[in-house]
């Protein structure tokens, strides 16, 4: 068995994990089982950025891959076929390994119809459950609607994280107080705040914690640092729209 | 209550649907999330919120490590969609404003607020996770 083969798969597979969400040990730890598979060890050290693998062969050879993780997002399905995969992979074989692997990797996800409803009805659930009226649910899930096009129209660009978000919320904060000047909603905060759960990294500070506490000072580090960025660059760019007008 | 748990609901619904969470899951964790509004929104009445925030996440986790396996899924891909309703998004937010808005005490306090949610969930979800590692080790060795 070419262990360059099966160092290349097993790593891509943690790729997947990392890119879409995963922790950190679960990725290690899905990386090892692939090795475990083919009879190879495979030690990893993986971080929020990126991903180190070393395997080791009859020869007492040690062959090593090193993988950036350049974006993230959260994708819980990629999470839960590779870790299928992992779980199952006994009854796979090489071929079919990387086939699916090279599927779970191009996946689209939901359409465009159905995001579109999830991120206008998310606000405007959100709106509701902070005490929103119906009108200021169908305010905050027209911003809903809004907030997915702007996501879409530039998720082909690589533009950082912390602009993204805080035009995000410039356009959240602006078309808040415009439905609120022109009555269009009752309460401009429930608005806002409900169509700012799409933004907000509420996920990543916690998951930030939960790292520490777990061990792994350097991912929950990241996490923390990260998270306070974007909930930085969204209190910048709802302030700046609040200041103007 | 009831429409409490029907906004958590259908908030954490669509939260699945945006992280891509597929099939009967969807409708599990959205459960889940309801659910962990739920007995939030009760603590509130009788405990501080840091209580209140680590009982709820406390059932959640319990909640997602039984429906996981059930569905034969990871414990996150239930785990996390319910967390949403709870996680301190508006805290974060407000923190951040209130420094902008050059209030420094409020920010200070929307902060350590914010910092004590984060923790007492992430102690509701490392309370359950450990013990069912224990068992899982448990059960390992005396195989």
């Amino acid at each position: 068995m070419n262990k360059t083969i099966i160092l290349e798969m097993a790593t891509k597979a943690g790729k997947i994990m990392l890119e879409n969400g995963a922790e950190t040990d679960m990725v290690e730890e899905t990386i090892k089982i692939i090795g475990n598979n083919f009879g190879f060890e495979i030690n990893s050290y993986a971080t929020l950025t990126g991903i180190i693998s070393t395997i080791k062969g009859e020869d007492n050879n040690f062959i090593t891959n090193t993988l950036r993780i350049s974006k993230r997002t959260m994708d819980l399905n990629k999470i839960h076929e590779i870790h299928k995969l992992g779980k199952n992979i006994k009854k796979y074989n090489l071929e079919t390994i990387k086939n699916k692997i090279e599927l779970i990797e191009n996946d689209k996800g939901y359409g465009f119809k159905t995001n579109l409803f999830a991120y206008a009805f998310a606000a405007g659930s959100f709106t509701l459950l902070f005490g929103g009226l119906p009108k200021d649910f169908l305010g905050s899930s027209v911003i809903g609607v809004v907030i997915y096009l702007y996501f879409k129209s530039l998720s082909s660009f690589d533009i950082n994280k912390f602009f993204i978000n805080g035009l995000g919320s410039s356009i959240i904060t602006f078309f808040g107080l415009f439905m609120y000047k022109f009555s269009l909603i009752s309460s401009m905060d429930t608005v806002i705040i409900g169509s700012m759960m799409l933004l907000v990294p509420g996920m990543a500070i916690t998951n930030a914690v939960r790292d520490i506490i777990n061990g792994d000072l350097m991912a929950g580090m990241a996490r923390g640092l990260e998270a306070f960025f974007i909930a930085t660059s969204l209190a910048v760019g709802s302030g700046f729209i609040l200041t103007i007008f | 209550m009831i429409t409490q748990f029907m906004y958590a609901w259908l908030a954490t619904y669509c939260f699945s649907i945006i992280f891509n969470v597929k099939g009967n899951k969807l409708i599990f964790s959205a459960f889940g999330g309801g659910i962990a509004w739920i007995f939030y929104y009760i603590s509130t009445s009788h405990y501080s919120s840091g209580i209140s925030f680590f009982i709820a996440t406390f059932v959640l986790t319990i909640y997602s490590e039984i429906v996981s396996r059930y569905l034969k899924t990871v414990v996150t891909s239930i785990l996390i969609p319910g967390l949403i309703p709870l996680v301190p998004g508006s805290g974060i937010y407000h923190t951040m404003l209130s420094i902008i808005e050059k209030k420094p005490m409020e920010a200070f306090f929307k902060g350590i607020d914010t910092l004590n949610i984060a923790g007492a969930i992430a102690l509701g979800i490392i309370v359950i996770s450990s013990t069912v590692k224990i068992f899982k080790d448990i059960k390992k060795r005396s195989n």
